[in-house]
């Protein structure tokens, strides 16, 4: 070299040391794997309101819950049987679980080849019940000193796998990362994505559901949740969970269903305190009781139509569009508008100050206008049944009135099935005649 | 900084027209937001290796109230900030702002820039710019959240994503505010170069760092005021009501929009016009720098000066031509598809040459192992894996399958970061004694590079496995489709390799602290190059230069024709005896 | 010393690179499989693209360490070289050649991706009808038209019929998504305003991911479905079963 030295100064070795420290933190930090954080379940603020500043009653109630229900990490059913139990009790008891067998087949495909290859270290679940389940079986294995396992350990390692149905916990934690950020941790329809969607998330504690397919007033059965899951509800932001395993889908409906009647017996027992200023020593058990008849009531109220469903007629969609503008008859065009563009003048007021806002509030408080029939977007899904159930018996929690019950002053139906089904012809031509 | 500069108070230095201050200026704020960009990083990869968990730092600071667990809409915002942070408020600032400032009135032997206000402009309207995109994450609704490219009508329908409301409103500002910046500082690029070179300093005389610089103004000043005007359409369109992006009727958060013409495919078209030469602006002046760093520190010319300035040239006329590779899968016309695939291949010659000579020009040299000619060397090996791996995106059919893929994002990181920001390591090393006239510590520099060079590659080798195998970007929880499930594992050995070249970066943070803290101890030649730059006292005073400089050869004459001591300065007489060397 | 570690760090890059790649399969799957008749041929301009570029990597990187490694240990000067006309032809030349080979070799598979006979014969099997953040399909019906009252709805999963060519029509009712089904090799924007077809012939049966490209917002990542291929004769009685389900009047739903 030419004999030059650019660096005079000796660098600080010592400068090293704080640059490693910090590379080794992160690295310690990096290696240990985060795990899912269990958020809280908090107080429903409608059920605080009513029990005012009272402080005693509030942890009374927080107390009751919690006795009920668990915690948010660990959640309980106080009923009577829910998930597999229930399902196995059902009438299709036996072709549902053969289903759920299925989808566990598919979903853990992975493991049960491992299985069946004797490669115990590769099998692995991602659901923790079913993880520790595994452990413990393969502890057993490895104690008895079956190498790879014996074909009866094997079987049984499979029928672990295929026989899986998740617990609560699972389900929680399934429903942490799928739902909680629209639904939130109670399934009050508040995490902290719902701020912004519109319509809002579901806010499950009133036990109101619009989309089933019983006479309402009702809870909604296993199969209209699970439905709900599959397709989504078209429209708005609640999309289909059909990427993840029936069995999984059928775990977030018993995990709905708790949350659901943990927020209604919540709701039930601040009632009680705000109109007696007081709770008997038993009102939580005969709160739930109350709830949970009506949730078991579900399976009697099918609605359905008694014989073959009509085609669509020149005549048929003439006769709905009569009955859809007919204020004695149908009178749905009051709030969906002549065109269907759900402009009718039902659907507005005109507030104190001049300006228009929406006539009607929805169960959970918030504006509601009527749906615009002609984009094809049916939220409560698009089978014809689908929308005569709408229009047969109403959306529970908004203003859309059950046709089935509009009676004239001698009790006689003002509206037969069969007009409704004129007026589902008429609704689905609508779509045809163009765009919004 | 003359002793006159240093006795102002620093309020009023603040506001200095020295192109040498508003260098440093944007230096200090493009690493400042180098910071904010890599944290935004590390959130995304924490995101994707372990979805859902509380996050240390970012997430606490973000998503507080869920225990820094990140919301799917906060984590659209974290990348889409990262990319717009990194592109708009750091690499280019620190190549054409920072480098460019600092270095074009000295290596063409300039006292000052032609414009000193305009400059002064250019770095000012840079810093609301900056306030913009930081603020962004405190309106309601949080940050953009529709990507860097900001596609309409996801970024136009206010209803589309939560940072589609005051979030991307002020995104359009962060850019306006971003594209005034460069397009000032370009302007005065290009006019100083063109009027200001020393007497004697031909074009083909000036260091290929000028060239770089050069062709990235230019670049800048044809395509940049497309993109400009594009954000004000994509404003009117989101505010005013008009649809120049517009795709017809829309369903969207339980709402109808109906539609006013236009077409998104508008906006795509116009902000790949810019979008895609800015990737060319991101590089080229890295490639100059690094050619003169390569040549400086091997003690040989560079190889083959014109052909390099003819590839520099060859990539700004193809580098406007070349925007529609990035809209393959767009819908658009597959008869255009093959005319940009053609422009696409064609631009990857200029790059192959300019990598051979790269290698012609340290090949048979006498190397200087030092930090700098580490760096250099370290731009042109990821430099040829990024660039190798553009191939495959030029093939149409290929692109298909990995267009939108972390495929993608691999090239592109080994392109802008490991080349890119290599390449500045590299000139920081080699210019620092200039800038502040004292050097960077060479043991924590190597040390510095050889962690990088190696988690570098740790990062975004692994990346292309995830792409083909499907896994495309912008995704807040990639297992949420079967296929990608068994990724989970490679996520996370790229997660933390990431928190680690993160982490590992303290070392280049010490040594620049430790470095500042020492005294100013450069000559003003001490690597003894022969561009201009190093005729000025370290750091040079206002006004650059104690004396005239006449040019009277080129700026790479080194090796054993170049005088006595094995170089020759470009402004000085050659000693006598010597042979003349070639202008 | 330093000549030593820096040489190691660069052969080791010249090491990794080749060996991540060839070692591939054993970090996560390579390419997904190829599902569609044109699978096989992308792979294959993959593959082909992946040879010159593992020897291009290979030569710049060996010739870029022996520099590094001979004129670290350099004593005396270096010979003043400013460039050789020869060379530069030479590595321009050659590198031209290769991209030339590879811009005419796409050109069969890109134009038999995009200009196939059955994008303008076929009717389309199905609707995709993309939204934030479902994948949603609509049959026709018995009328062949779309948009009328037998429209038969499915969302989330796609059955299609093996061994024959199936056309799609791609409509979005929001933002621009992606349709991409990596098994196929198929990707294709969705933009608003702008019907677009792809079409694809799954030879076997099976299931395959059918994921968002795009990004279409906050819920991008829950935008996954799936293409279910079977036989001709199964996907009819898949029809045949969801036009049932269509009319049904609710009383099977009896427990």
């Amino acid at each position: 070299m030419d004999g030059f030295h650019p660096m005079r100064a000796p660098i600080q070795a010592k400068a090293v040391l704080p640059g490693a420290l910090v590379g080794l933190l992160a690295f310690c930090a990096a290696c240990s794997e985060p795990s899912a954080p269990v958020h809280p379940w908090r107080a429903n603020p409608a059920a605080l309101e009513k029990l005012g500043e009272d402080a005693e009653a509030r942890a009374r109630l927080e107390r009751d819950l919690e006795a009920l229900f668990g915690a948010a990490g660990a959640p309980s059913w106080p009923g009577e049987a829910l998930g597999r139990a229930e399902l196995e009790a059902s009438s299709d008891g036996e072709r549902r679980l053969a289903r759920l067998r299925e989808a566990n087949a598919a979903r853990h495909a992975r493991a049960l080849a491992s299985i069946e290859a004797g490669e115990w270290d590769e099998v692995r679940a991602r659901e923790p019940s079913l993880q520790s389940a595994w452990l413990k079986l393969r502890a057993e294995v490895e104690a008895e000193g079956a190498e790879g396992g014996s074909a009866e350990l094997r079987a049984r390692a499979k029928e672990l796998f295929l026989g899986w149905y998740p617990t609560l916990e699972d389900s929680a934690r399934l429903y942490a990362a799928e739902c909680f950020h629209c639904h939130g941790a109670e399934g009050g329809g508040d995490g902290p994505t719902s701020h912004f969607l519109k319509p809002r998330p579901r806010d499950v504690r009133l036990g109101v559901y619009k989309w089933t397919a019983l006479a309402s007033p009702a809870r909604p059965r296993r199969d209209d949740l699970l439905r709900v899951l599959k397709e989504g509800v078209n429209g708005t932001s609640m999309p289909s969970f059909a990427r993840l395993s029936e069995t999984q889908l059928e775990g977030l409906v018993d995990y709905v269903r708790l949350l659901s009647v943990r927020g209604e017996v919540e709701l039930r027992m601040a009632a009680t305190f705000e109109s007696d200023g007081e709770w008997e020593d038993e009102a939580a058990r005969d709160e739930l009781d109350a709830v949970l008849s009506r949730w078991s009531a579900a399976e009697e109220k099918l609605l359905y139509y008694d014989g073959p469903v009509p085609a669509p007629t020149t005549e048929s969609i003439a006769r709905g569009e009569a009955l859809y503008n007919d204020a004695t008859k149908g009178n749905c065009s009051s709030c969906h508008g002549v065109d269907g563009r759900g402009d009718g003048p039902a659907a507005w007021k005109i507030g104190p100050d001049g300006e228009r806002a929406p006539a009607y509030l929805d169960a959970w408080g918030d504006p509601i206008l009527p749906r615009n029939l002609r984009l094809g977007i049916w939220r409560g899904g698009s089978r014809p049944i689908d929308l005569w159930r709408r229009i047969a018996n109403g959306i529970p929690g908004g203003p859309m009135p059950a046709l089935r019950e509009a009676k004239d002053k001698d009790g006689a139906r003002v509206v037969s099935d069969e007009e409704i089904w004129s007026l589902v012809h008429y609704v689905q031509s609508l779509q045809e005649r163009g765009g919004p | 900084m003359s002793g006159e500069a240093r006795a102002t108070p620093w309020p009023l230095r603040a506001w200095s027209l020295d192109h040498k201050t508003i260098g440093l200026q944007f230096l200090g704020a493009s690493l400042a937001m180098l910071l904010c960009g890599g944290l935004l990083a590390m959130a995304v990869r924490w995101q994707l290796a372990w979805p859902w968990t509380g996050m240390p730092i970012v997430g606490r600071a973000l998503f507080g109230d869920t225990g820094g667990a990140p919301s799917p809409e906060g984590y659209t915002a974290l990348f889409t900030m990262h990319g717009t942070i990194m592109i708009f408020f750091v690499v280019i600032p620190l190549l054409t702002g920072a480098f460019g400032n600092y270095l074009i009135p000295l290596m063409i032997g300039a006292r000052d820039m032609a414009f000193p206000r305009l400059n002064a402009f250019s770095f000012w309207i840079m810093v609301p710019g900056i306030a913009c995109a930081l603020a962004s994450f405190a309106v309601e609704g949080g940050a953009a959240s529709s990507g860097w490219t900001a596609y309409p009508p996801l970024s136009t329908l206010l209803g589309a994503a939560p940072g589609s409301g005051a979030g991307q409103t002020l995104w359009l500002w962060a850019l306006f505010f971003s594209g005034l910046s460069s397009l000032s500082g370009s302007i005065n690029y290009v006019v100083t170069i063109a009027t200001l070179r020393a007497p004697g300093l031909s074009m083909l005389r000036l260091p290929l760092t000028v060239w770089g610089l050069l062709v990235a103004a230019l670049l800048q000043c044809l395509a940049l005021p497309v993109l400009t005007a594009a954000t004000v359409l994509q404003y009117s369109d989101r505010l005013l009501g008009t649809g120049f992006f517009s795709g017809g009727g829309a369903w969207v958060n339980g709402e109808w929009i109906a539609g006013a013409g236009g077409t998104p495919l508008l906006w795509q078209h116009l902000f790949w016009f810019y979008s895609h030469p800015a990737v060319y602006v991101m590089v080229v002046p890295a490639m100059g720098m690094v050619g003169d760093i390569l040549s400086v520190h091997a003690r040989k010319p560079v190889f083959g000066y014109k052909p390099m300035v003819w590839a520099m040239a060859a990539i700004t006329g193809l580098g406007v031509m070349v925007w529609g590779h990035h809209m393959f899968v767009s819908g658009m016309s597959p008869v255009a598809g093959t005319g940009f695939m053609l422009s696409t291949i064609l631009i990857a010659l200029p790059s192959a040459v300019k990598t051979f000579n790269w290698i012609g020009t340290v090949w048979g040299g006498r190397l200087r192992l030092n930090a700098a000619l580490l760096w250099a060397l370290g731009f042109v090996s990821m430099f040829v894996v990024g660039g190798l791996s553009g191939i495959w995106m030029a093939a149409t059919p290929v692109d298909v399958h990995l267009h939108d893929t972390y495929t993608v994002v691999a090239h592109f990181h080994y392109i802008v970061f490991g080349g890119t920001l290599f390449g500045v390591f590299a000139a920081l090393h080699h210019w620092f004694p200039k800038m502040t006239g004292r050097h960077l510590g060479e043991r924590l520099g190597k040390l510095h590079f050889a962690g990088t060079f190696v988690l570098t590659n740790a990062v975004f080798l692994p990346m292309h496995q995830a792409g083909f195998a499907g896994m495309v970007r912008r995704v807040a929880d990639p297992y949420a489709h079967a296929s990608l499930e068994p990724l989970r594992e490679l996520n996370v050995f790229i997660t933390i390799a990431a928190l680690l070249l993160f982490a590992w970066q303290a070392f280049f943070v010490a040594n620049l602290f430790l470095t500042l803290r020492r005294p100013r101890s450069a000559e003003a030649n001490p690597w003894r190059a022969a561009s201009l730059e190093w005729e000025a006292p370290s750091p040079p005073p206002h006004g650059n230069f104690d004396r005239e400089l006449v040019v009277v050869r080129g700026p790479y004459e080194y090796g054993d024709e170049a005088g006595d001591d094995d170089w020759l300065p470009q402004a000085r007489p050659r000693a006598a005896g010597a042979k003349e060397a070639r202008a | 010393m330093t000549r030593v570690l820096a040489c190691g760090l660069f052969v080791a890059l010249l090491v990794a690179v080749p060996w991540w790649f060839a070692h591939s399969a054993s970090h996560g799957p390579w390419m997904p499989a190829r599902s569609s008749t044109y699978a096989g041929e992308v792979d294959g301009l993959f593959g082909a693209i992946l040879v010159a570029l593992a020897i291009a990597f290979v030569l710049v990187m060996s010739l870029l360490v022996v520099a590094l490694w001979r004129g670290a240990a350099r004593v005396e000067r270096a010979r003043t070289v400013h460039g050789d006309l020869r060379l530069e032809l030479l590595w321009t030349l050659a590198p031209g050649a290769v991209l030339a080979w590879i811009a005419l070799a796409q050109g069969p598979i890109w134009s038999a991706m995009k200009g196939d006979e059955a994008l303008r014969s076929r009717e389309p099997l199905a609707r995709v009808e993309a939204a934030q953040f479902d994948w949603r399909f609509r049959r026709a019906g018995p009328d062949g038209r779309f948009d009328t009252q037998d429209d038969l709805l499915e969302t989330g999963e796609l059955v299609v019929p093996a061994g024959e060519k199936v056309v799609l029509a791609l409509r979005t009712r929001d933002v621009i998504h992606g349709f991409f089904v990596p098994d196929f090799r198929l990707k294709q924007d969705i933009v608003p305003g702008r019907d677009a077809r792809v079409w694809f012939e799954a030879p076997a049966p099976g299931r395959h991911d059918l994921i968002c490209a795009e990004l279409c917002g906050w819920g991008h990542y829950k935008m996954a479905g799936s293409i279910r291929v079977v036989s001709r004769a199964e996907h009819d009685a898949h029809l045949a079963r969801l036009a049932e389900r269509w009319s049904a009047s609710g009383a099977e739903e009896r427990p």
